[in-house]
């Protein structure tokens, strides 16, 4: 710990967007069978924003998404984490990048069989060779639910519990922002309003920037912004919107 | 279903392969064992039929009993050659003499360790054993044929002049031919000299004598009515036999005599080989299938019977075993050239052309197919209980293991146990040998099988221990692996297992080793009063006249010479070790040697040895039930015999082993009339390197002599100790290679598995180097808990062994900086096990690995 004042992030964007996608293009093939899967699509995602991104099968939403958080690498196109160009990141800054500035939710959970709960939580930070911030950790745990199943393993947690834990994992590095790649698909709907309730509490409480991928028209609603995809291209951007409304918009789009 | 079977093999190529491999590699070490076997034996037999070429019958002495220590120099009278060519049928018949001896270049007696140098006159055709490269037989006096590996190991040519160290001292000798012995077959590292035979008896102070008499039958003579023929002219001294006899005897006793070291260890080699190759085969089924219990359910649930499932399973590992076990065979005669080479480094054994016998074919792939069925049909049984609902869920795939069966512990623990009985059974126990070893093999097999089984249930806390460190040193990626080692202990265990067979192989040899040198130099140092030992190369008898010289030499105060023979004892051959017979001059005695007295003897007893008093020794006390006051009969291989009194016992196992008598008493029953060592001891208060420098210098015309301090001589003892050790490891360092196999054959298998968790460690941040970490660390892990097995499984059979054969004096001691290397070894092994599949899961996709399920 140093004893100097506290050290301003100088590549951390003041009042600008978080993430920013450029006339992103992606294509998979060559010649005949060539599929494109994104056709020039521009995105902004401001700081402490909470967007749902939705849209049919086949629409590229997931490949939107892989491409933004630095998964995948667009065929043309520019992507911008916290400031910083993807384009030009080899694979281990892309690792240390997403190690600092992004966090993942996935459908499946997918917390390591042979770790604790808390250990889960922890494992970013742990691979980073950082401490935690006991109060932030404690804060998780409880925000999360998790109080009395730290020390329980994966295999002795329900879904919706292990899907907490993954809640928590993604929030621990204080991350620029948390990509969720349908967080409710394995759940019942219980428990995936209770992972909703969380993600919304993330962002109203701790100003976490959500980007999330959905076909759930109820989990969508829980975002500030619901932005709709159709054939590689953003077709509308709606805020503020109810789950009868999503169902409308989506059922014109297929 | 069959078709599925075989579809399901080609489609999974990965782990198609990697369990080929293991069962390749299995069967590989099997066939290759075999093959080098009999490749030595047939080297064996070729060699004696080199030796009796053109021999229908032949006549030599009779002695009372064979032994390999003291061969009979008492020949057969010369005279008898005439009576022999009177015979009816005999169409030629030859005089041959034997002695031992060596060349001496630039006088330096020529001499490679163990062999013999063998002195043997020539014969003329069809006796010729030579196929002349260069030159011809020797034709005057003073010629001599030389073997053609001796000519190229000394660049000797024909023409050449040169010394030969002979019972008369050196005699100058010119090369008349250089000939190839036998199919140009190595001879075991033994060199030949051929001279006329008039000059061998006179060189060797042997006129008128022969070693035997080889005889060619007229055409259509049968050799067994010759050999009846002959054997009526001639005395009850000599013995006559047809060459095919004697060719087939002394084949097998120097296939005996190299086998008493060479089978043991050879089927050690292999069974260790099957071992390891079984558990590898095992472990890899056990994973594959446990990785398709889904795919099983899913079968089950379209209404396949178990039946049904199983007998595919049943096809796929038939097809596999049948493919990679035919591969392995050819593997085989490579690891078989392997080990020719390599015994030929070490020991310079002999070996023929690659021979692919029926039985090894059989055993092979009988092994090969058998192992990969049983190992294949064991997991699949298991994965077919699993109701198919349960299995078709996808947590299912994770948690296939077996909930562990209440007995297994007991299983396990027992099956160590009957291994160890077995182990103490043909060790202590009585019986033929043949019942003793199979009780040693059986119990050493169940012993790992045990040990393997017991294995999982101390994986966990063993692999705790050994991770934390690695836990501290490495942070995550070191914890990530302890955790990953411990997950699934029965994997783990298996996995071990095979890298445990191995090592604990090695350090049985390197403790037993250790053990055998510190017993030797302890009775070195407690024994011997003598400052320095003379003893000939190629432990041929040291030259006549040389003790005079080293009496003479100024600074020593006293020489003593050691005669030995053979004995039978109340005409029983017991042990060759201990059924010896030294001669010493008894005055000398106690300057050079400070002898061990059991029951309340003291060196007074020295005084009384003579006539026909004899000293016994404990072990020979014992294997012939003989004590002090006792009378018993000795008979040397020529034939004398004593009926000797004992009047005191002593402990030796391993200098002057048997009975002691004084030097008259031995010269009187024995035909050996040079002694094999002097026991020197240099004035009180003398310089004693100087004493030693001159007793050298005054052997200087008697080259086979080697002089050596006490130190000297227990470095030889240590280097002889060591160049069997390194071939052991050698022939061992194989088994290690393939149990790194089976490591990185798990690992890769336990990666495939991972994808997902490996997928999310890149995810959340985790560089390559981080998860290579993760994927190396489990497997140092896991080769370090074999190497701690296999160091105690080592450690537990050279302490009964060596317990075993405390009575030869043999101690125990753990030599720890080789066993630390060990170690050092073990945790190369995983990292080198580790290094494709570390890589493969570094390389994983996250977004593949996040779509995979």
């Amino acid at each position: 710990m140093s004893t100097l004042a506290p050290v301003t992030h100088v590549d951390a964007p003041v009042a600008t967007d978080v993430v920013r996608g450029r006339a992103l293009t992606k294509r998979y093939g060559e010649g005949d069978v060539a599929v494109d899967a994104l056709r020039g699509v521009d995105v902004d995602f401001a700081p402490g924003s909470f967007t749902a991104i939705m849209g049919p099968s086949g629409s590229g939403k997931s490949t939107l998404m892989h491409i933004l958080a630095g998964l995948d690498q667009p065929t043309g196109g520019s992507v911008e984490i916290a400031g910083t160009e993807l384009a030009a990141l080899g694979d281990h800054e892309l690792t240390l990048l997403r190690r600092s500035k992004v966090g993942f939710i996935f459908q499946s959970y997918n917390l390591l069989p042979v770790l604790t709960a808390e250990e889960n939580v922890l494992l970013p930070l742990r691979i980073a060779g950082e401490r935690a911030d006991p109060d932030w950790l404690e804060t998780l745990i409880e925000t999360v639910r998790l109080g009395d199943r730290r020390t329980h393993r994966p295999s002795e947690l329900s879904g919706g519990q292990q899907q907490r834990v993954a809640v928590a994992r993604a929030l621990i590095t204080r991350p620029a922002v948390v990509f969720a790649d349908e967080p409710t698909g394995n759940l019942d709907s219980a428990s995936g309003r209770d992972v909703l309730d969380l993600l919304r509490r993330a962002v109203d409480e701790f100003g976490q920037t959500i980007v999330m991928v959905t076909h759930d028209a109820a989990a969508a609603a829980t975002a500030d912004r619901v932005m709709f995809l159709a054939d590689g291209r953003v077709v509308d951007e709606l805020t503020g919107l109810g789950v009868d409304d999503i169902l409308d918009r989506l059922k014109a789009l297929a | 279903m069959i078709r599925l079977a075989l579809r399901s093999l080609g489609q999974r190529k990965l782990r198609t392969a990697l369990t080929a491999i293991a069962v390749l590699l299995g069967v590989a070490m099997i066939a290759g064992t075999y093959v080098q076997t009999d490749r030595i034996r047939g080297a064996f037999e070729n060699l004696t039929q080199t030796v009796n070429r053109g021999t229908d019958v032949v006549v030599m002495p009779r002695e009372s009993f064979s032994s390999d220590l003291a061969p009979a120099t008492k020949g057969i009278d010369e005279g008898l050659l005439a009576r022999v060519r009177s015979v009816r049928g005999v169409r030629l018949a030859e005089g041959q003499l034997t002695d031992s001896g060596a060349l001496v270049i630039g006088g330096e007696a020529v001499s490679t360790g163990f062999a013999p140098s063998v002195v043997s006159s020539w014969s003329r055709e069809p006796f010729d054993a030579f196929r002349y490269v260069r030159g011809g037989p020797p034709r005057r006096p003073g010629d001599v044929v030389v073997d053609e590996q001796q000519a190229a190991d000394q660049g000797l040519r024909v023409g050449q002049h040169v010394g030969l160290s002979t019972r008369s001292g050196v005699q100058q000798v010119v090369i008349s031919g250089i000939g190839e012995w036998g199919n140009g077959t190595s001879i075991g590292g033994a060199t030949i000299v051929v001279p006329q035979l008039a000059d061998m008896q006179l060189w060797f102070q042997r006129p008128g004598d022969l070693s035997r008499i080889v005889i060619a039958a007229d055409r259509g003579v049968a050799p067994a009515q010759l050999a009846a023929a002959v054997r009526s002219v001639l005395p009850r001294s000599v013995t006559v036999k047809t060459g095919a006899a004697d060719a087939a005897e002394t084949a097998d006793a120097a296939n005996d005599a190299i086998g008493s070291f060479l089978t043991p260890a050879l089927l050690a080699l292999s069974g260790a080989a099957l071992l390891v190759g079984a558990f590898i085969i095992f472990n890899t089924f056990s994973i594959t299938v446990a990785q398709r219990a889904r795919e099983f359910a899913l079968l089950r649930s379209l209404g396949s019977t178990r039946a049904q499932v199983l007998r595919a399973v049943a096809v796929e590992a038939l097809t596999i075993g049948v493919a990679a076990s035919v591969l392995g065979l050819l593997a085989g005669l490579g690891i078989a050239a392997l080990l020719g080479a390599l015994f030929d480094a070490a020991l310079d054994l002999p070996s023929s052309g690659l021979v692919l016998a029926g039985r090894t074919i059989a055993l092979s792939l009988g092994i090969g197919i058998g192992v990969t069925l049983v190992a294949a049909m064991v997991p699949a049984v298991r994965a077919t209980r699993v109701p198919p609902v349960s299995a078709l869920h996808a947590d299912a795939l994770t948690v296939a293991q077996p909930r562990g069966r209440r007995r297994a512990p007991y299983v396990a623990a027992a099956v160590s146990l009957l291994g160890l009985l077995g182990l103490v059974q043909g060790l202590f126990g009585g019986g033929p040998a043949a019942t003793r070893l199979g009780g040693l093999a059986g119990g050493a097999v169940l012993m790992f099988v045990g040990v393997a089984l017991v294995a999982r249930y101390v994986v966990r806390p063993l692999a705790g221990a050994i991770g934390r460190p690695l836990a501290f040193a490495f942070d995550e990626p070191g914890r990530l692996a302890r955790e990953n080692a411990m997950r699934n202990p029965a994997r783990t265990a298996t996995t071990s297992a095979a890298l445990m067979v191995g090592l604990a192989l090695v350090v049985f040899v390197a403790v037993f080793a250790a053990g055998l040198k510190t017993s030797i130099t302890g009775s070195l140092e407690e024994l011997v009063r003598a400052d320095i030992a003379v003893t000939a190369k190629g432990f041929q008898p040291l030259p006549p006249n040389a003790h005079e010289a080293v009496r003479g030499v100024p600074g020593v105060y006293a020489s003593m010479g050691q005669y030995m023979d053979a004995i039978q004892v109340n005409g029983k051959s017991v042990n060759q070790t201990t059924d010896t017979l030294d001669g010493l001059e008894a005055r000398l005695l106690p300057e050079v040697y400070r002898p061990k007295w059991l029951r309340g003897g003291s060196d007074a007893l020295l005084g009384r040895l003579r006539g026909d008093t004899a000293l016994i020794e404990e072990q020979f006390a014992k294997t012939h039930a003989i004590a002090i006051g006792d009378r018993f009969r000795i008979e040397t291989p020529s034939g004398g015999k004593a009926t000797l009194l004992a009047i005191g016992e002593y402990r030796d196992p391993q200098i002057l082993q048997g009975i002691l008598v004084d030097l008259p008493t031995f010269q009187r029953v024995s035909a050996l009339h040079d002694p094999f060592a002097f026991f020197v001891k240099a004035d009180p208060g003398a310089d004693r390197a100087q004493v030693q420098q001159r007793v050298a210098a005054a052997l200087e015309r008697f080259p086979t002599a080697e002089v050596r301090s006490n130190e000297q001589y227990r470095d030889l003892i240590n280097e002889q100790v060591n160049q069997i050790v390194y071939l052991l490891y050698a022939l061992l360092a194989m088994s290690l290679v393939i149990s790194l196999f089976g490591i990185a054959n798990s690992l890769f298998l336990a990666v495939h598995e991972r994808t997902r968790e490996f997928g999310l460690l890149r995810a959340v941040g985790a560089t390559q180097r981080q998860v290579r970490r993760v994927v190396r660390y489990e497997s140092v892990i896991t080769a370090v808990i074999g190497a701690l097995l296999g160091t105690a499984v080592g450690v537990l059979f050279a302490a009964l062994a060596t317990a075993a054969l405390s009575d030869l004096g043999l101690g125990f001691a753990l030599p720890a900086a080789q066993l630390a290397l060990f170690l050092v070894l073990a945790v190369l092994v995983g990292v080198a096990g580790a290094a494709v599949p570390a890589r493969r899961a570094a390389r994983v996709d996250v977004l593949d690995a996040m779509r995979h399920d």
